[in-house]
């Protein structure tokens, strides 16, 4: 088998099955650190048994997400040697700052958390979690620096080195801020707090639709909605925003996204559609007339630019390119300066990087409806939370036996959202793996073997789908075992200097 | 009397380099030289005695390597593409052993079925044992040197790392592990698990000793360039006096029952084998085979200068503060632990 695609499957499948677990972590974090507020504040001590209660669901996760997250660290030197040599000076910095800044909190705080109860004070405990939630979400943060600079790179320049030419750091505020770190910062996290919303929601759904531990099922939906509702009607606007940059900046992403092959003016936007890509079309029944040019450029008449046009535009740029070396080459023939040879260097990098084809192209299908289905998921989270907060100003959401299934059964949608988000932010950014800069192909371990690389493909697929299982049934587990157990809230003693068992304050479960 | 290379801005990435290494051995190794008896303890109680010791910060402890390995990256991108790239199979056992462990950690108390937790016991045991012995033999193989050309590509296979100097590396690493995790359950244990700690010392620092003089006696035959630093800078012979003191005081500290001590002199002593090993080398990160033009040092593999000072501040910035409250952990969990209840929460 092919070695390049092993290696891209590779990544691919790593990467997927990390985010089934980060999002529910960025979200549950902030929901928990609230949830344990609340308590500090109100002194209500079912707000504490709920905090405890969703931390254990989060550890679970938080596992599933430490271990599968050490492979993406490991996975940039193993299968993408060429990439990394190319992009450390850059790449490797939000990589090391994550950890620095941000991942040894979130570990450190989660043990204080989970264990520290009787050793700590309250408000220590509280401060913990909200550490977690920081730790996590600033964790979020660099990595998506880190993403965006593959998406939109800034602050650099190509050079020749005794290693070989790569990007070198000229501006670290520049790269850090490129265009699109923002509000990919808050799209992704945004996503992750409508997924814990919607996890905390179904979850007290089913206490509540089996008429369990029911006060305190109630609380937990009513701070669920309320959060639920906001963060997925920011979804939207950070949706439309995120569109917008991505117009700008990578177009042939957004062509794709939005299926459309040539050149247009009021281009349409294609609620429901399939893409044909050896006859370059998009078949589609309805056709929203300058939608998509609206969406794009905030302009009903704006121009969007098709697949075929930005193609024949970027093999244009790389003729520019090459045809500059080709006469910086005649120049240093004559006048051999070192200057010379990185501006040589750096044109030649870049002709081969936009020498692109339509044999290049990514499945244009897939980028289509992952983002179609991610907007259509995203409006129906908006249209399920804002009901709740209707029914729950009405007075009825906790009876409402069909909100209450619906929100239960949604539970995996936000997660599903999310992995389409990144279908369409990373299939779509093919073919490169920075954009414009360095294609997929030329990122390679190239010296690997086509027989590791399956190895340790077969290997990652048993490994991660056990984990899948074990972690699916273990939360299931958890969930149903806690709905059955008579929980006794102690309303004297909330436990603050008591030593309790060894870290946990029964034989079995409650910390 | 201390080499040039030190006192530039890659040689003093390349110490960095190694204050993280060192506080991945010093604080991982408590988790992994805990974990090495696990599948010889008899009863449920002492098995998660094993587990309770490091339950509390064993997250925080792993997260040097994940920092170590951003710092790799960001400083010396080449050496971590070459050596990730290189070490494929060995690189990916490591990292499944830890996906292993980590795994085992969370999930094997989530049944009351014994064979459930027999098999995250064992794991949990091969998660331990196997990063331990890989990661001495990966620094093993990185100083002794790989076939790696002009690029940094790699050319051999995985039996190409399995060489006698590398793998006896790997079993110093293991027994340095060992003592340390023995040094900790002495602190953190009582009964019969603390009894089963005070042989377990004894065996780890003799194991140790003759994986040293093992190391040593093969280096000299097949590696003997490992010793011209030492030769030509006299006085990095310090560090494996330190070594050698640590080693000593350890066994009089056991001997007399000072075991609260143990761990400092433990931790000195992971400290000075990782030091030692990286002077041998310096300034070669990966030493080449081919052609020692083609190694990796300090200077052919760093980052740009920009990049590395941007590092240098951020690490001068966030260092004390992840040291503060990774104190303070250890602090609010000091004490014995218990083995009455599993690791729950």
């Amino acid at each position: 088998m092919d070695l390049l695609a092993l290696s891209r499957f590779q990544f691919a499948f790593t990467a997927f099955m990390h985010f089934v677990f980060v999002p529910l972590t960025l979200g549950l974090s902030v929901l928990i650190a609230i949830i344990k507020t609340l308590y500090l504040k109100t002194k209500n001590p079912l707000y504490d048994e709920l905090s405890m209660f969703l931390m254990k669901l989060f550890a679970i996760n938080f596992a599933g997400g430490v271990a599968t997250g050490l492979t993406m660290e490991f996975e940039f030197g193993t299968n993408w040697f060429q990439y990394s040599k190319f992009v450390g000076d850059i790449f490797g910095s939000p990589l090391a700052i994550e950890g620095l800044m941000a991942f040894f909190l979130e570990s450190t705080f989660m043990g204080i958390f989970l264990f520290g109860r009787g050793r700590i004070s309250e408000a220590m405990h509280t401060f913990s979690a909200w550490m977690v939630a920081l730790g996590s979400n600033l964790s979020a943060l660099w990595i998506l620096i880190a993403n965006s600079w593959m998406q939109t790179p800034a602050g650099y320049k190509i050079v020749e080195t005794q290693q070989g030419i790569r990007a070198e750091l000229t501006d670290f505020w520049a790269a850090v801020l490129n265009h699109t770190t923002v509000i990919r910062f808050l799209h992704t996290v945004d996503a992750g707090q409508i997924t814990a919303g919607f996890f905390v929601l179904g979850v007290m759904a089913y206490f509540l639709l089996k008429k369990r531990h029911v006060e305190m099922a109630k609380l937990g939906m009513k701070v669920a909605i309320i959060y639920t509702s906001i963060v997925s009607v920011l979804a939207i606007i950070f949706g439309d925003i995120h569109g917008y940059y991505v117009a700008k900046y990578q177009p042939l992403k957004l062509a794709m996204a939005e299926g459309i092959w040539n050149t247009e003016k009021a281009a349409p936007v294609l609620p429901i559609g399939w893409v044909d890509q050896t006859e370059q079309k998009t078949y589609a029944p309805i056709a929203i007339p300058g939608m998509a040019s609206f969406l794009s450029y905030h302009d009903f008449n704006a121009e969007v630019k098709g697949i075929n046009d930005l193609i024949k535009e970027y093999q244009q740029k790389a003729k520019d390119y090459e045809s500059k070396a080709a006469e910086l080459e005649k120049q240093y023939a004559v006048n051999p300066t070192p200057e010379l040879k990185q501006q040589i260097a750096e044109y030649k990098a870049y002709a081969k990087a936009y020498n692109i084809s339509h044999a290049d192209l990514p499945s244009v299908n897939i980028v289509f409806q992952s983002f179609h289905f991610m907007i259509g998921l995203g409006f129906l989270f908006a249209f399920i939370s804002l009901w709740g907060l209707y029914l729950l100003k009405k007075g009825t959401i906790y009876q409402n036996t069909a909100f209450l299934k619906t929100v239960l059964y949604s539970i995996p949608l936000p997660f599903i959202a999310s992995q389409l988000g990144w279908f369409t932010a990373e299939v779509g950014r093919q073919p490169w793996l920075v954009q414009g800069m360095l294609k997929t192909a030329d990122g390679v371990t190239y010296f690997n073997t086509s027989a590791n690389v399956l190895f340790s493909v077969v290997t990652f697929i048993l490994i991660y789908t056990g984990i899948f299982v074990i972690y699916v049934r273990t939360m299931k587990k958890k969930v149903q075992e806690y709905a059955e157990k008579d929980v006794v809230v102690d309303y004297e003693t909330i436990p603050t200097t008591v030593q309790v068992g060894m870290y946990s304050k029964d034989t079995k479960g409650g910390v | 009397m201390l080499p040039m290379e030190l006192f530039t801005l890659q040689g003093l990435w390349f110490v960095l380099a190694g204050i993280f290494l060192i506080g991945y051995a010093v604080t991982d190794g408590f988790d992994l030289g805990t974990g090495f008896p696990m599948i010889f303890m008899k009863n449920e109680e002492d098995r998660n005695v094993l587990y309770n010791v490091i339950a509390p910060v064993w997250d925080g402890n792993e997260v040097w390597l994940i920092a170590g390995g951003g710092m790799l990256f960001a400083a010396f991108p080449a050496v971590y593409a070459a050596s990730f790239s290189g070490f494929y199979i060995a690189i990916l056992l490591v990292l499944w052993a830890l996906i292993g462990r980590a795994i085992a950690f969370e999930y094997r108390n989530k049944s009351e079925s014994l064979a459930w937790k027999r098999t995250f016991d064992f794991i949990y045991w091969i998660g331990n044992v196997l990063p331990a012995i890989l990661f001495g033999c990966a620094v093993g193989n990185a100083v002794v040197g790989v076939p790696i050309d002009k690029d940094g590509a790699y050319l051999g296979d995985f039996f190409t790392l399995l060489r006698p100097v590398p793998l006896a590396m790997g079993l110093v690493s293991l027994f340095m592990f060992a003592m340390h995790g023995a040094a900790y359950l002495l602190r953190k244990t009582e009964g019969s698990v603390f009894e089963m700690a005070k042989k377990y010392a004894v065996i780890s620092a003799f194991g140790y000793l003759a994986a040293v003089v093992l190391t040593n006696i093969l280096s000299l035959i097949q590696a003997p360039y490992l010793y011209e630093n030492y030769l030509k800078y006299p006085i990095f012979f310090i560090v494996p006096a330190v070594m050698l003191i640590s080693w000593i005081v350890y066994l009089r500290l056991l001997k007399s029952g000072k075991y609260e001590k143990m761990v400092f002199v433990s931790s000195v002593l992971s400290g000075a084998t990782v030091l030692n090993v990286a002077l041998a080398s310096f300034p070669v990160f990966i030493r080449s085979t081919i052609n020692p033009e083609y190694s990796l040092t300090v200077f052919n593999s760093a980052s740009s200068e920009l990049t590395l000072k941007v590092m240098l501040i951020v690490t001068i910035i966030f260092m004390p503060i992840v040291l503060y409250y990774t104190k303070y952990a250890y602090k609010v969990f000091a004490g014995k632990v218990k083995g009455d209840t599993g690791y729950y929460h």
